[in-house]
């Protein structure tokens, strides 16, 4: 906002008296903006460990004694432990596919010179431009028809073609910057192509797959709209669903401290990804704004 | 030899992507716009083609449609005036060299990886009538007789919901913009400074003219991200009171899905996606600027 965050390092300028002050008001701001996103997470733990009756007598206090019950009521008896293992499957094994037939695809548009390329590329490109509810009644009909509908092949299947567009996208990029030399010197030593790639250029992108898992990792974990469209089956819920499920039927019953147990358990896997990869998504969000 | 090798590689490599993405991406939306011109009911055969009634209708003859547009209209007038100005404070401040400027962009951002789901689910309970921290922060300050059912009432659901999509969004718009500030020389400050400008005349002449184009990013974004609410919006509130936080996604979604409505949903899904084309080259257009080069 001020001139004074940007100079204060260098001694070109002289410490102005107010500088102090300025210093210690923007601190302020900022601790203040960051309790209030943290402030609710935390009452989120806090009320995960607590009986229904201290939920409503003491909302501000501390659980006394914590009932670390909660969480094994919400992962046996609510199901949040079935719907968490459905999540990790459909998560890995989308994620898996996606970055596979993804980089392949990237490899090919980024190396190869070819009829078409331009077109193929700006098809996946223009992808992203698409809402996900312009397709979702024809998807939902031609899953229905294909009978994979309501079971994972069919939901597995949307992820990764809804994927795709911002997966090619990102590793396209990145295959353009490895060196053509390398898969020439691999292709004369008597390398396939398919060797080539998985050998010498899948390694050298090895940045560009990580990008590209975490955003997928996050998309999918997190995904709502598609998995609500396209499972109907209770015991095929994934985390998001199954939680949505909880809440809205839960309107009308009260295990609550079960229920806060479940959304600790849902956001646990995401901050833990967060805290470890929080550079590259900071980095990855910065290059997307300045290349436009 | 090599050739044919070549061109089995690309077909190799290209096939399953293109099958995927054709099949059950580009086909689907495509589709949109011919299923949009049925009266389809149900997931049976029948099916009646009725050209453009279903948008004649949804345009001329329905209510809640324009209702959930005026919704969607307040999210984004909403986050346009909170949102971007609060991300481009947070953002030159962050850009400067304070403590910890790196701790407080991670604990901003975090919101933004969490499960829509999870959000909307937590706010639910901030604003819970009975155990919420709302109500009772309230009452702990003395103000009891604001207490309210928040999302429960007409009046103040749908500013509930949008106060939650801006506490979920905000880190990301700090994040987007944060990259252009910080791109920006510190010798340009130092000339500012030097010609006499005070804090709010270098925000005002050095720092937005030369985030200009990443603003325009972010309101394209916001416009974007505000049309296509929906998970936020289903999980708090499904629409209700009353449809008065039903928004455009929320209402497709209930004609396709509840009502099995198929052929007038799709054509809602239409004419969303002319709507989020529509106002991205309007936008467009109108933050027409000289990019300053630098």
């Amino acid at each position: 906002m001020d001139s004074e965050g940007y100079t204060s390092n260098y001694q070109t300028r002289p410490l102005k008296r107010g500088s102090r002050w300025k210093n210690f008001l923007l601190h302020a701001v900022l601790i203040l903006y960051s309790a209030i996103v943290a402030y609710p997470m935390l009452w989120l733990l806090l009320a995960s460990l607590k009986s229904s009756r201290e939920l409503f007598e003491s909302p501000w206090g501390l659980p006394s004694p914590p009932q670390w019950g909660n969480f094994a009521k919400a992962w046996v008896e609510a199901g949040i432990g079935r719907y968490f293992l459905n999540s990790v499957f459909v998560t890995v094994v989308s994620m898996f596919f996606i970055l596979l037939i993804g980089s392949m695809a990237a490899y090919a548009l980024a190396r190869f010179a070819f009829p078409g390329r331009g077109v193929i590329q700006s098809a996946f490109t223009s992808g992203m431009m698409f809402p996900v509810f312009l397709g979702i009644v024809p998807l939902f009909l031609l899953l229905r028809n294909l009978g994979m509908w309501d079971n994972y092949f069919g939901l597995i299947t949307a992820y990764v073609a809804y994927s795709l567009s911002f997966t090619v996208f990102i590793l396209t990029g990145f295959f353009k910057q490895l060196p053509n030399e390398l898969a020439e010197a691999g292709l004369i030593d008597g390398c396939s192509h398919f060797a080539v790639f998985r050998k010498i250029m899948l390694p050298l992108a090895k940045p560009g797959l990580i990008t590209a898992g975490i955003f997928n990792f996050f998309g999918i974990w997190n995904e709502y709209p598609l998995a609500l469209v396209i499972i109907a089956t209770d015991s095929l819920r994934t985390l998001p669903l199954g939680i949505a499920n909880l809440l809205m039927v839960q309107h009308y019953e009260t295990d609550w401290g079960a229920l806060f147990a479940g959304l600790v358990i849902v956001m646990l896997p995401t901050l833990i990804v967060y805290l470890i990869f929080q550079r590259q998504i900071t980095e990855r969000l910065t290059a997307g704004a300045l290349k436009g | 030899m090599i050739r044919r090798d070549k061109h089995l590689a690309i077909a190799v490599f290209l096939g399953p992507a293109m099958v995927l993405y054709a099949g059950f991406f580009a086909l689907p939306m495509a589709q949109a716009f011919y299923v949009a011109l049925f009266r389809w009911r149900g997931v049976s055969l029948d099916r009646q083609f009725v050209g453009f009634e279903n948008f004649c209708k949804l345009l001329t003859n329905d209510p809640v449609f324009w209702q959930c547009l005026m919704h969607n209209l307040a999210f984004l007038v909403v986050s346009l005036v909170v949102t971007i100005p609060l991300a481009l404070f947070f953002a030159s401040v962050l850009s400067g060299r304070l403590h910890g400027s790196q701790t407080y962009r991670a604990v901003f951002l975090f919101p933004n990886v969490i499960s829509i789901v999870a959000v909307a689910a937590l706010w639910s309970f901030v604003y819970h009538p009975t155990f919420g921290i709302l109500n009772s922060f309230l009452k702990s300050i003395g103000l009891e007789r604001y207490t309210t059912g928040w999302l429960g009432e007409p009046k103040t659901a749908l500013p509930c919901v949008i106060a939650t999509s801006i506490w979920y969004s905000l880190g990301f718009y700090i994040v987007l913009l944060l990259a252009g500030v910080q791109s920006i020389p510190r010798s340009f400050y130092e000339a500012a400074w030097i010609d006499g400008a005070g804090g709010w005349q270098s925000f005002r002449y050095v720092t937005i003219p030369l985030v200009w184009e990443i603003l325009k990013l972010a309101i394209v974004y916001l416009i974007i991200h505000t049309i296509n609410i929906f998970g936020l919006v289903w999980v708090m509130t499904e629409g209700g009171p009353n449809f008065h936080t039903e928004t455009l996604l929320t209402y497709l979604y209930r004609q396709a899905f509840v009502q099995s409505n198929f052929g007038y949903a799709t054509a809602l899904g239409v004419v969303v996606f002319v709507i989020i084309f529509g106002i991205t080259v309007i936008a467009n257009r109108l933050m027409k600027r000289e990019t300053v080069e630098y």
